[in-house]
C-alpha cells in the first residue's frame, strides 16, 4: 500500500482547453466554493522561480495534451506539488507499450502485444499473433492511426506508412491481438479506488471510441468487470482513470488499454454517474491513496 | 455576452457562463473560436487539434 498524502490548498487544475469535462469540473469546484488555480501548460516555463507557487499544491491534471500533460506532471512533482494522476501514471497511461507492460506484469488479462521498432519486426509480430491483429502507435488518442490488419498486404502498406513518419517515435508501433474486432467494449471509470460504474460503447466503426461517434449505454452491474477495473486502474498507479475492457470469445474479460485524463460525457449521459463530483471529491480529500492491485 | 468574430467580424454570441478556454464556433464563417479571456471578452482562433490530444 502506497503512503496516503496530505492534500493542500489551493487546488490547481492544469488545462488549456475547455471541453464538456473541463467545464464540467470547473463548474463543480465553483458548487463547492473550492478556489481552482487555471493553469496553462501551454504557457508554463516551470522556472526555478515558480516553484515557490506550486509546492504542496494539488493539481488535477486535464491537459488535453498528452505530451504536455505528461511534461507538466514531471515538472510538478519536480517542483513539489501533486498532479492527480501523478506523474508516473500520466506517462504509464501515455505510452500503449508501457501500460501493457505494467498490466501484464501485475497479472492483468490484456491481450498478447508485442513491440514493432521496424517494418520487419512489426510483419514477424503479426504473423506471430496472427490475422487479425492491431496496429497501433506508441501514443494514440482517439483511435487515430489504429489499424486493423486483417491480412498480409493491409499490414505491408500500414507498417511502410508507419516507417514513412518523420519521427523516430511515431515509427515505433504495438501489434495487438485483435480481440473481437467490431464487437462492444466497456468503459469503466475508476476514482481513488472505487469503479464508478462500466458502459456499454458500441460504433459502426470496429473502433468504440465515444469522440468517434460510438454510442454508449449502461453496462449492468458486473463485479469482476468492476473488480478488474480497479485492479487495472491501480496497476497503472491511477487515482483517476478510464478503463476499456473487451470480452473475449470464451466469455473471460481483458483490459484494451488505461486512460489517465478520462472523458466522461458519454459515461454520465449514460449511467447518471456524478464522475466530476466524485474527481473533485479525490482531488479535496485529506488524503489520496492509490490502492495497489488486489 | 456580444463580441465579433476575429475571423469574419460577424456578431457572435457567447453564454454569460463561459470559461476561458473553452472553444465556440462562430455561425456566421464557422471558424473554432477560443475564448482568451472572459474578462474582458477575448477571442483568439483556436488551436488546430494536434495528433496527441484527446484520451
Amino acid at each position: 500500500m502506497s503512503e496516503p498524502t496530505r492534500a493542500s490548498t489551493p487546488l490547481g487544475i492544469l488545462l488549456s482547453t475547455v471541453r464538456y469535462e473541463e467545464r464540467r469540473l470547473l463548474s463543480e469546484l465553483e458548487r463547492r466554493g473550492v478556489t481552482a488555480v487555471r493553469l496553462d501548460p501551454r504557457s508554463m516555463s516551470f522556472a526555478p522561480k515558480d516553484a515557490e507557487a506550486l509546492r504542496g499544491m494539488t493539481v488535477l491534471n486535464r491537459e488535453i495534451s498528452s505530451q504536455r500533460a505528461a511534461l507538466a506532471a514531471e515538472s510538478l512533482e519536480a517542483f513539489g506539488a501533486r498532479p492527480v494522476n501523478d506523474a508516473s501514471a500520466t506517462r504509464l497511461c501515455g505510452n500503449k507499450w508501457s501500460t501493457y507492460l505494467r498490466l501484464r506484469q501485475y497479472g492483468i488479462p490484456t491481450p498478447a502485444t508485442l513491440l514493432a521498432p521496424t517494418p520487419e519486426t512489426g510483419l514477424e509480430a503479426i504473423d506471430m499473433i496472427g490475422y487479425p491483429a492491431v496496429i497501433k502507435p506508441l501514443s494514440s488518442s482517439w483511435g487515430n492511426r489504429v489499424s486493423l490488419i486483417t491480412d498480409r498486404y493491409a499490414a505491408d502498406a500500414v507498417l511502410e506508412h508507419c516507417a514513412a513518419l518523420p519521427s523516430a517515435a511515431s515509427r515505433t508501433v504495438i501489434v495487438q491481438e485483435a480481440v473481437r474486432p467490431g464487437s462492444p467494449d466497456l468503459r469503466g471509470i475508476v476514482v481513488d479506488g472505487v469503479c464508478l460504474g462500466v458502459i456499454v460503447r458500441s460504433s459502426s466503426d470496429w473502433r468504440n471510441n465515444v469522440a468517434r461517434g460510438a454510442t454508449v449505454e449502461p453496462y449492468p452491474p458486473n463485479e469482476e468487470v468492476r473488480r478488474l477495473c480497479v485492479r487495472a486502474a491501480a496497476a497503472v498507479g491511477a487515482t483517476i482513470a478510464g478503463v476499456d475492457l473487451v470480452e473475449r470469445a470464451d466469455g473471460g474479460w481483458t483490459v484494451l488499454e488505461v486512460n489517465s485524463r478520462v472523458e466522461f460525457q458519454g459515461f454520465e449521459r449514460a449511467t447518471g454517474v456524478d464522475v466530476a463530483a466524485r474527481i473533485a471529491d479525490a482531488c479535496t480529500a485529506e488524503t489520496i491513496e492509490v490502492r495497489e492491485p488486489v | 455576452m456580444d463580441t465579433q468574430c476575429v475571423s469574419c467580424s460577424d456578431t457572435l454570441q457567447i453564454p454569460a457562463d463561459s470559461y476561458q478556454g473553452e472553444i465556440v464556433s462562430c455561425p456566421g464563417c464557422s471558424a473554432e473560436l477560443e475564448i482568451h479571456s472572459t474578462h474582458p471578452l477575448e477571442l483568439a482562433i483556436a488551436p488546430e487539434p494536434d495528433e496527441d490530444w484527446g484520451e
